[in-house]
């Protein structure tokens, strides 16, 4: 055969393979299709599990694996928290115990009050009034040693904030920024009150 | 080795999420806007991420832990963290970072409830949801339903003992 003969026919081969490529062309998108409606339902299916997945596990339980040291740092701002909220607790019973000085004082002008409001008639209405006014200088007594009592509390909430403040900074990603606030204020506050409380003992001679 | 970034939206306060990467336990930050994130590097190109919430009363030691708690606090007078829901969250997802470098995976957690989808996900990576569940923790149920009576018996206990105390030492 010559070169020429052997060119025309593979123009003509060409010529016929074109529309065979473009047959093959179009099934191999055809199959391509046919694949992701496949993957398609092979989605359906999975959603289809997930929900009977949802369904058998929905009162079981999953063991997870969390690392110990976060399981420390969990405890330990838990205790922060609780230690917190009860150094807010002896910080408002220090400041009572202190200011219960006041108490003898409100008991005296209740008393007077009466006497005057009534203009003495409250002696004859109640007959054992004068008792009332006995009361008071055991009351002043009885509640001047409940003060340095309160130096104590005082102090017991300082060392409970501190101690709070420390626990909670250690989790770093469970701490709250408003409650180390409102500690810190508690640890403030009680430091505060325990120099005021003793310089008020010193004066009293206690 | 590829990098991917996993965010978590929509935590709430007393929520602890966490992460496994093939079985491995991711540490997460939690930023400014509170939202927690952890950047994981991967050898692989295909890998499951598993989170899971994490309670306290799941873990070791978990009955002598709440015990001191309720003492401590003054039968949970004081305890702000009491766990109540036993509401807990299984999501599993496959994700395919084939032909990248590195990806960047962003969930937001829906709101707690005992059943139901737990999150949202986006991500510029390919990614098949296996699981994504919220569900009820049967064994956390229980173990808060035990709690709650022997705090009750302790609590009991204690005024028994204190009025007896009362009686005897202060009054008598």
């Amino acid at each position: 055969m010559s070169d020429l003969q052997q060119n025309e026919e593979r123009k003509g081969e060409e010529i016929v393979s074109q529309p065979l490529q473009e047959e093959v062309k179009q099934e191999t998108l055809k199959e391509e299709a046919k694949q992701v409606t496949l993957q398609e339902n092979i989605f359906e299916r999975q959603t289809l599990v997930v929900t009977q997945e949802v369904k058998s596990t929905s009162s079981g339980h999953i063991d997870i694996s969390f690392p110990t040291g976060e399981i420390g740092k969990i405890f330990s701002s838990h205790l922060g928290e609780i230690l917190s909220n009860l150094s807010i607790l002896s910080l408002i019973v220090g400041i009572c115990l202190f200011f219960s000085f006041f108490i003898p004082v409100l008991y005296f002008c209740l008393l007077v009050f009466l006497t005057l409001g009534t203009l003495g008639s409250v002696f004859a209405l109640i007959p054992n009034f004068g008792e009332w006014w006995a009361l008071l200088p055991k009351l002043s007594s009885t509640i001047g040693s409940t003060i340095p009592i309160s130096l104590w509390v005082l102090g017991a909430t300082s060392l409970l904030s501190l101690v709070s403040l420390i626990l909670m900074a250690v989790d770093k990603n469970g701490r709250s920024r408003g409650r180390m606030i409102v500690t810190v204020i508690v640890a403030v506050l009680s430091v505060l009150a325990c120099f005021i409380v003793y310089s008020n003992l010193g004066g009293m001679g206690l | 080795m590829k990098a991917l970034t996993l965010k978590i939206k929509g935590v709430g306060k007393r929520f602890r999420p966490t992460v496994e990467v093939d079985g491995k336990v991711v540490g997460l930050k939690k930023n400014q806007f509170g939202n927690f994130e952890a950047r994981v590097n991967v050898d692989k190109d295909k890998f499951d991420i598993r989170i899971s919430r994490f309670l306290e009363i799941n873990s070791r030691l978990w009955f002598l832990k709440a015990i001191f708690y309720f003492l401590i606090s003054i039968f949970g007078i004081f305890d702000s963290r009491k766990e109540k829901s036993s509401v807990a969250l299984d999501c599993h997802f496959s994700i395919d970072m084939s032909s990248r470098d590195g990806g960047m995976v962003e969930l937001k957690l829906n709101s707690l409830r005992t059943q139901g989808r737990a999150c949202e996900i986006t991500s510029d990576c390919a990614v098949i949801e296996n699981k994504n569940e919220y569900f009820v923790d049967l064994r956390t149920k229980k173990r808060i339903k035990l709690l709650r009576w022997v705090k009750f018996l302790i609590f009991v206990g204690s005024m028994v003992g204190l009025a007896f105390i009362f009686k005897n030492v202060v009054i008598g």
